[in-house]
């Protein structure tokens, strides 16, 4: 609980209405898709001297904050650990500048990433990283999480995206990274070392984002195959075929059908799995590539390849593959997506692994991927009340972890450690390494406020 | 409204994915979660399980939703947070009661047509004191009865409402009948702009139809069941059924987006808690219900004229029309082959209009906040009239392009087919 006097100032600093203690508020913003922590406040800044403000307050009683943005990851990032305060970026969402011939956008924290997108590509230019709840997610929580999608796969990730941040520290103080130009190595990279630090070292108030010409043209295959393993070594060989797609997505059985009774797009039931490719570039180029990317997986032995005819028909094919792994709430009480991602030429074998463990544990494993970075997307159902599934689906979660692993990749490509990983951190990193976290998060957060419990 | 079970089935599928949120009207312009329909979901479920209490502000955050049904429409794991919002509603109603001026209304006003014929008409009466503005069809409300106003524009409502302008059984001009349909008009069209009724009725006519318009008929209960008030809404439920019941009908057809609704979906819920005889009266009147579009391109041949270009006509989609009751392609479908037009589409035709019924009447700033993007599509799609099919939404565009001085006319569908002549 926090005392009355802090109430007071924080409520001095952003207004009444923007510093919330209701019950139901502090329930609804104590979620995110994964977890919940309740907060004592929330406060919903629209400045950055608000933000800094409010930190000052925080640091100086050590009360925990924990940024937010729309809250739609998956591991825990945003919820809450130790109570305190949620900051809730939400209402600082304006887009404050859209730059073609500076190939940049300044953007508030709070702008979604599909307004975004929408916006420059009003203007012939293009941001790339497509996370799957990008009509949902902010762009603040994008860099704090360095959100990947499907496009990363030839164009990189939020993290490639950035050229500047300004951001506060828990001490109040506000800090400008990075800058405008397009290359800038002056002093430490503390832009990239912010992005994807999950809301421990700063809060983000703006963010210079980089922007790319936007590609005139884009063809969507959707390739069917009778062997799983054909599916990923179609994968895991395309690109040294030449063929540079700006999405490659593996899609099982499991998933496949799914999708097709709740999307109806005559999507092959028998197929063992599909693969989503997707090409662009100039007009001319994308139906050599598209024909180029056909003729590869027919030798690879697909039975049914189809090209999407309309953008309608491409949008609509996309919608069921973002919003696809939702509808699993239709036919189970909890869904758990993972994403243990392996390099590319150990993908075959680590989705013979996914599929031994989904026997092995008697589970149905929805597999999804960003199979072109070795992203897996395991989906596990289970009944969140029966302890035995809830086991089962631990027991499986860990060994998918350990065969990531083992075969020379991580816990996470994506969605971050949160809560959902931090057990398994010594996993993938030696003592010596979570040391060198520590000491740099020393360095930011000296009075350790931001986002406590969490992977540091 | 909905029992305890069929909420708890809806609210346990929410994955607190956000794609609700996102696509919340509400939420777009206030930014807290607690309004938002995966927010409203979140306290629902505690509300069900009972480790939220009942209070002010949970009445505060379910009266803020248009009932829009964008939430519905988008959420991948099929939660139809509509039955939590009026679960809601229904259980803060019978723990808080209504507001007075609610309280009145439903009780007496609405059940008494005459009355409430009356009641309007008085209202009609203190009009002269207001002073016109626009093109003659609007008048600015003075501050003094800013509860309905805060510089609302308001529709200048008609002398005779349309009941007591047609006999109880209208036939077609010139030649037998072919068809028997009932007229449901619901409360604006009687009382406010009748000349949709007069447009419907004439364009039924030219087509051989015999249009029964039984007057016993009232409200057709929404803004009372939807506030909650099940009880005056099962009252006015039957007696609509009532007044209907002494016809051979082909159809029973309307020219409310809300009443449409209303008489085909939310009648059959509010029959659950009733005996199987009112169960299945309303199961056979409300398979008879048709909107005027979907019944003019299933059951009419309007007669196809060349068309001359002249004037450049956009719809908007009544939310419960496109979501209510799916129907989108049918309104086009009539407005592309009328002569004289030329349809131009407008950028989200499907947003809400943020009206939303009453809901306009209580958050009149929210309300207008919402309609602003609505106002700006349009603007930018080049049309000097916007057509649709709900008069609670020309209620609300009518105001909002009349308040940005936006020199676009609002019609009803009907009105454009019976200016047609076809």
């Amino acid at each position: 609980m926090l005392s009355t006097s802090v109430l007071r100032e924080l409520r001095d600093i952003v207004g009444k209405d923007r510093c919330l203690t209701a019950p139901e508020d502090l329930l609804v913003y104590s979620h995110d898709a994964f977890a919940e922590g309740k907060p004592d406040v929330v406060v919903l800044p629209t400045t950055t001297e608000e933000v800094s403000r409010v930190l000052r307050v925080a640091n100086r009683e050590k009360i925990p904050v924990t940024p937010r943005g729309s809250a739609t990851g998956l591991s825990g990032m945003c919820t809450p650990a130790r109570g305190g305060i949620v900051m809730a970026m939400s209402k600082m969402n304006k887009i404050l500048e859209v730059n073609p011939e500076d190939r940049l956008a300044v953007v508030e924290p709070g702008v979604l990433t599909n307004d975004l997108q929408t916006a420059v590509e009003a203007v012939g230019v293009f941001y790339p990283p497509d996370p799957a709840s990008q009509t949902i997610c902010q762009i603040g929580g994008n860099v704090a999480t360095n959100a990947g999608g499907p496009r990363c796969v030839k164009y990189g990730v939020t993290r490639d995206y950035l050229l500047g941040l300004e951001a506060v520290l828990p001490s109040g103080e506000v800090i400008k990274t990075g800058g405008r130009p397009i290359k800038n190595v002056t002093g430490y990279d503390v832009t990239r070392l912010i992005c994807g630090s999950e809301g421990t070292l700063a809060v983000i108030t703006k963010i210079i984002v980089k922007l790319i010409a936007k590609p005139e043209a884009r063809r969507t295959l959707l390739v069917a195959f009778r062997s799983i393993d054909d599916a990923s070594t179609t994968v895991s060989r395309i690109m040294a075929a030449g063929i540079v797609p700006r999405a490659l997505e593996l899609m099982d059985q499991h998933y496949v059908q799914n999708c097709e009774r709740m999307y109806k797009l005559g999507l092959p039931m028998d197929a063992a799995a599909m693969l989503i490719i997707e090409v662009d570039g100039f007009a001319e180029t994308v139906e050599r590539q598209a024909r180029m990317a056909r003729e590869f997986c027919e030798a690879q032995g697909a039975f049914d390849i189809k090209l999407a005819q309309t953008e309608e028909e491409a949008e609509r094919l996309w919608t069921a593959r973002k919003i696809g792994s939702v509808a699993l709430f239709r036919v189970s009480k909890m869904m758990v997506a993972e994403d243990a991602t392996v390099p590319i030429s150990k993908i075959p074998a680590m989705v013979r692994r996914i599929k031994e463990i989904g026997e092995k544990y008697g589970m149905t494993i929805y597999l999804l991927a960003h199979a072109g970075d070795g992203n897996m997307h395991p989906l596990l159902t289970y009944d969140p009340d029966n302890k035995e599934e809830v086991e089962r689906m631990e027991n499986a979660t860990r060994e998918i972890f350990e065969s990531s692993i083992a075969l020379g990749g991580t816990l996470t490509g994506e969605h971050g450690i949160g809560l959902a990983k931090k057990p398994f951190i010594p996993l993938e990193v030696s003592p010596a390494e979570i040391q060198v976290w520590k000491n740099i998060k020393k360095a930011f957060d000296p009075e350790g406020i931001l986002n406590p419990g969490k992977f540091v | 409204m909905y029992s305890t079970e069929i909420m708890t089935q809806e609210a346990v599928k929410c994955s607190r994915c956000g794609v609700c949120a996102a696509v919340c009207p509400v939420f777009r312009e206030l930014q807290r979660e607690t309004y938002s329909s995966r927010g409203k979901t979140e306290v629902a479920k505690a509300l069900l399980e009972g480790t939220l209490p009942y209070s002010d502000y949970t009445e505060d955050i379910f009266s803020k939703c248009l009932l829009c049904l964008t939430c519905k429409a988008n959420c991948p794991a099929g939660v139809d947070q509509s039955k939590l919002i009026l679960g809601v509603r229904a259980e803060l109603a019978k723990r808080n009661g209504l507001p007075l001026s609610k309280r009145v209304a439903f009780k007496y006003l609405l059940k008494n047509r005459t009355l409430f014929g009356k009641a309007l008409k008085a209202f009609s009466f203190l009009q002269m004191f207001t002073p016109l503005k626009g093109n003659g069809k609007l008048r600015h409300l003075p501050f003094f009865l800013s509860a309905f106003g805060k510089g609302r524009l308001i529709p200048d409502m008609s002398d005779v409402p349309l009941r007591k302008q047609f006999p109880e059984v209208i036939s077609p001009p010139q030649g037998p009948a072919t068809l028997r349909v009932g007229l449901f008009t619901g409360c604006f069209i009687d009382f406010v702009d009748p000349a949709i009724g007069r447009s419907l009725i004439r364009v039924l006519g030219r087509h051989g139809v015999e249009v029964v318009f039984p007057k016993k008929q009232t409200c057709c209960g929404i803004p009372v069941f939807m506030s909650g008030d099940v009880k005056d809404g099962l009252d006015l439920m039957k007696k609509n059924l009532e007044a209907f019941a002494p016809y051979e009908l082909d159809a029973i057809v309307t020219a409310c987006a809300t009443c449409g609704t209303a008489l085909k979906e939310s009648y059959k819920v509010l029959a659950e808690g009733e005996s199987q005889e009112w169960k299945e009266r309303v199961e056979a009147f409300s398979a008879k219900v048709q909107d005027i579009a979907e019944f003019l391109t299933d059951k009419i041949e309007l007669t196809k004229a060349e068309k001359k270009t002249l004037v450049k006509v956009t719809y908007h989609d009544p939310c419960h029309l496109v979501r209510g009751q799916n129907i989108s392609t049918q309104p086009r479908a009539v407005l592309k082959n009328l002569p004289g037009i030329t349809f131009v589409e407008m950028q989200d035709a499907q947003k809400c209009c943020g009206g939303g019924g009453s809901f306009s009447f209580y958050n009149y700033d929210l309300s207008k906040r919402i309609s602003q993007r609505k106002v700006e599509n349009i603007e930018a799609s080049g049309a000097s009239v916007v057509a649709t099919g709900c008069p609670g939404c020309m209620l609300q565009l009518r105001d909002q392009l009349g308040q940005k001085g936006v020199p676009v006319e609002v019609k009803h569908l009907i009105q454009l087919v019976d200016e047609a002549g076809v």
